[in-house]
């Protein structure tokens, strides 16, 4: 039976390193609230509430498929510092779609990709602290919301409004952390890290390189 | 930069570093977060009055916990199940599962919290 520290292969110890610093960055930037670019045009921290919107509106963002020029300028607006949930601004959304059409819909997909790709990676940052399930549980009868909110609202006491417009990271964070209080044993997941393992993981299963291989710095893998 | 203190939150951070086990039945996984408890016990002579008379220290048998991040198998996760064996690379000992956690999922990642013994009598 062999065994291999990570630290012992070439260029690990630093991707892991970078990917920590990136993963304590994303963190932070949750609990700033930043605005995000989308190849030039701003969207705010996706809210409980704008990812409610979106859901019911059945974004590809969301859902991990391929958007047309329609849902990525709706997905741009609704996410738009402009946007308020419940308030009709329908010259503002149609200028905004305009500019959303001008700057990515000329030449799709070379002007469109870009942004799609952006959006995308913007979606794994909000997401990157999802709180973990688990294999084999039993199929909840309570909606995701009913969750968040009685988690939140009964370990913080806050009001319903304030819970729709936290910031989707800062909520996951929470609800880690309230997780992590009342059950130490919760191993922790770290999106940037867990993947760098996985793609050795993956190498061996596949049989794409040895742990000779790895530590002699002779496979290639993703590193970044 | 994070320093230690900011990432030791829930456990962050404790244990060593992570490493490649060819554990027996589910194969090449990377545990972290490897934690050795080596305990001794006292063995205490005392006279008819409880007055001490002799005492000596003994090794305890050394036990572990650990985090383990399960391959995919296309797309599931394999499972680790408890009996089974791996080698560490820091203490050079074999050690035998004798506890798994139910595996926990974030996305394409899989976890279960293992626990067990070292196995005495066998050399890695």
């Amino acid at each position: 039976m062999k065994a291999l520290r990570l630290d012992d292969i070439p260029g690990v110890k630093e991707a892991v390193a970078k990917a920590r610093n990136e993963q304590f960055r994303t963190r932070q930037d949750g609990w700033l609230e930043l605005l995000h670019d989308i190849c030039g045009i701003k969207i705010r921290t996706m809210t409980v509430c704008d990812y409610v919107l979106l859901e019911r509106e059945r974004s590809p963002f969301i859902n991990r498929c391929e958007p047309t020029e329609k849902d990525l300028a709706l997905f741009l607006w609704i996410l738009s510092p402009q946007f308020k949930p419940g308030k009709s601004k329908r010259i503002a959304a149609f200028l905004h779609g305009r500019k959303v059409h001008r700057l990515f819909c000329k030449d799709i997909p070379r002007t469109s990709e870009p942004a799609v790709i952006a959006c995308f990676k913007y979606i794994d940052k909000m997401f990157a602290d999802a709180p973990p399930t688990i294999k084999g549980g039993a199929e909840s009868s309570l909606t995701y919301l009913t969750g968040w909110f009685d988690t939140l609202q009964s370990e913080y006491h806050c009001s319903e409004a304030d819970v729709w417009a936290i910031g989707v990271p800062k909520m996951f964070q929470k609800l880690n952390a309230i997780m992590h209080r009342k059950n130490p044993n919760l191993p922790n997941f770290n999106q940037r890290t867990d993947r760098i393992k996985q793609e050795i993981l993956n190498g061996l299963l596949e049989k794409r390189f040895t742990l000779d291989d790895l530590k002699n710095g002779k496979a290639t893998f993703d590193l970044n | 930069m994070a320093t230690s203190e900011q990432t030791a939150f829930y456990n962050e951070g404790v244990g060593h570093g992570a490493f490649i086990a060819n554990i027996s039945a589910a194969g090449n996984v990377i545990l972290e977060d490897f934690m050795v408890t080596d305990p001794s016990k006292k063995i205490l002579q005392s006279n008819q009055i409880g007055a001490p008379i002799k005492a000596a220290g003994v090794s305890d048998f050394v036990t572990f916990s650990a985090v383990a991040q399960c391959p995919l198998n296309a797309g599931n996760p394999v499972i680790i199940l408890k009996g089974e064996t791996f080698a560490d690379p820091y203490y050079g000992f074999t050690w035998w599962i004798e506890e798994v956690s139910p595996a926990f999922r974030v996305g394409e990642y899989w976890k279960q919290n293992i626990k067990g013994q070292r196995v005495y009598g066998y050399s890695s």
